[in-house]
Formats: structure tokens, sequence, C-alpha cells
């Protein structure tokens, strides 16, 4: 497992992901990492009939993330993490995965964060967010925002401040 | 009786049901109606706008077919998943010709036969000369 890109995205794998991000980046894998859609039958048969012919996908959990990354190491296969939510960045990162790069552009309007800001329509983010990305951005992780494989990533930055 | 959901990226599905009363005239709002997606919906959101309007389609008296855009979209995943609740079949990839033929005959697509084979119909009038 070579990762090609680290994203979050509550949408999970979807279009943008798949049409842009997976085919300009040539992924052979698709990892999709939250402890709950690990075990939705239903979530996971939508994301089988999103993803490429012929590419691979994992739906698991946090901690089954930790051991693939253990016994996969960097190599072979390229891979597309996606995170459901920031929590399970966290979680991983607690865990000892190590993320260099994170795609934000996956923050939207829900139920669960009646108290969250928008900031366009990909960053919908309530103050735990802004908390969190806080600890990655000390931690080091370089926080970025693109949309899609054609749009310039930008600093996560640029669009809010935390 | 049968009525039709139609919901697509962005405004296609109002799109379509104006381009469909062009066509085959006023629809009875009580028997089709279109559902926006915008750009800043979750799964969430969309989920219970369509499930606002199957509930006033009342499932459990009526057949509801939902027509979507992408299969794999966030439209069709919000169908789908509404799909485990109330009995409905979800239709993709819709195109005018398909949604015409089933605007025009809806009362006689009454299961998933009936409604394939409108869709094997549809699948003729994709050409190129």
């Amino acid at each position: 497992m070579s990762v090609i890109l680290y994203k979050i995205d509550e949408r999970l794998v979807h279009g943008q992901v798949v049409a842009s991000f997976a085919k300009y980046l040539s992924a052979d894998e698709f990892i999709i990492v939250n402890d709950k859609v690990a075990y939705d039958d239903d979530q996971i048969t939508l994301m089988e009939l999103a993803i490429p012919a012929g590419t691979e996908m994992q739906v698991i959990t946090c901690a089954e993330f930790k051991e693939v990354v253990d016994t996969n190491g960097f190599w072979g296969k390229k891979t597309i993490v996606v995170f459901r939510y920031l929590t399970d960045v966290m979680e991983c990162i607690q865990l000892g995965v190590k993320i260099d790069r994170l795609n934000c552009a996956g923050f939207f309007q829900s139920k669960d964060k009646p108290n969250a800001i928008k900031y366009n329509n990909n960053l919908f983010l309530d103050d735990e967010d802004k908390a969190n990305l806080r600890k990655l951005a000390d931690m080091g992780v370089d926080l970025y925002y693109q949309l899609t494989f054609v749009m310039q990533a930008s600093p996560l930055t640029s669009f809010v401040k935390f | 009786m049968t009525k039709l959901i139609l919901v697509a990226h962005g405004d296609l599905g109002n799109s379509f049901l104006r381009s469909v009363t062009m066509i085959a005239g006023d629809q009875n709002p009580d028997e089709v109606a279109a559902i926006s997606f915008s750009p800043d919906d979750s799964l969430d959101t969309l989920k219970s706008r369509i499930e606002e309007q199957l509930v006033k389609f009342n499932p459990k008296e009526n057949h509801i077919i939902v027509c979507c855009d992408l299969k794999a979209g966030t439209p069709f995943n919000a169908s789908y998943l509404l799909s485990k609740k109330y009995p409905l079949h979800i239709v993709s990839g819709t195109n005018l010709p398909l949604l015409l033929e089933l605007v025009m005959s809806k009362d006689t697509l009454t299961d998933l036969e009936s409604i394939n084979d409108i869709i094997e119909l549809a699948k003729t009038t994709i050409s190129v000369m």
C-alpha cells in the first residue's frame, strides 16, 4: 500500500473522489476508515457500485487501518485513504499512524453538528473540528483543501482560521 | 397509483420536470415531484428531503419510482438507503426519452419487469449519426 491521497470525506467514496482523484492518480485501491461504516452493509454496497472497475476496496475500522499500515508498509498498490470524519483521523494518529498531508475538502452540514459554521460548500466546521485541526497543524500535518484534482491545492488556513 | 420523484445533481431534477412538461403537458404535483441537490447538501439533508416527499406520496398505498442521474452518486445513494425503509424502485441513468416514457405510461408500471422494459426501450434512443 502506497498512500497517494489521504482525504476526509463525510460523503465517503463518491463522484469527486472516483471521477477526479482516482482517475488522475491512477488509484488501484480505496481504503475507507470509520468504525461504523466498516459494519454498514448498505454503505459498503453503495461504495462497491461507485469504485471504478478493476480497483479494490477495503472498508475498515481505525484499529484495522493501523494493522494494515503496520503489516503492508508503504509500497505496492496505489491507495486512496478516505476517513469519514476528522475524529477517525485523530484516532488513527493516536494509534500511531503517521499522516503527512491531509485533504480536508469534505465536511458537510449535518444534524449532528448544529453549531457548525459554513466556510464554503465543503467546509462546515464546528469548534471541536477546529480544535482538532489545530492539534493536527501543531503536529506538523500539512492540511490542505482540494475539491477536485484539477483544482489547485490551497492551504486550509486560506479558507478558515483555527 | 404510480408516482415519480426526480432527483439528480444540481437542479437537473427540476429541469427534467420542466422539459417533460414541454412535451407531455403539465404534471400533477401529487404524482410527479422534483427535488434539487445543491453543492452544500449532505447525504443526510438530501435524504430527509426525499423522505419528506416519499411520505407525501404515501408509499404504502402507491408505487413509487425514484429517477436519479448517476448510479452511486449522492441522489442515488440517498434513495438507496431510503429503499431499506420504504418500498420503492430506483432508476439510474435517467435521460429525457426514458423519463417521458415513464411519465406517459406510469400507471402500467407496477413491477420491476415493466420498468425494465421501458429502460431497454430508452437505451435504443441513444445514438450517433
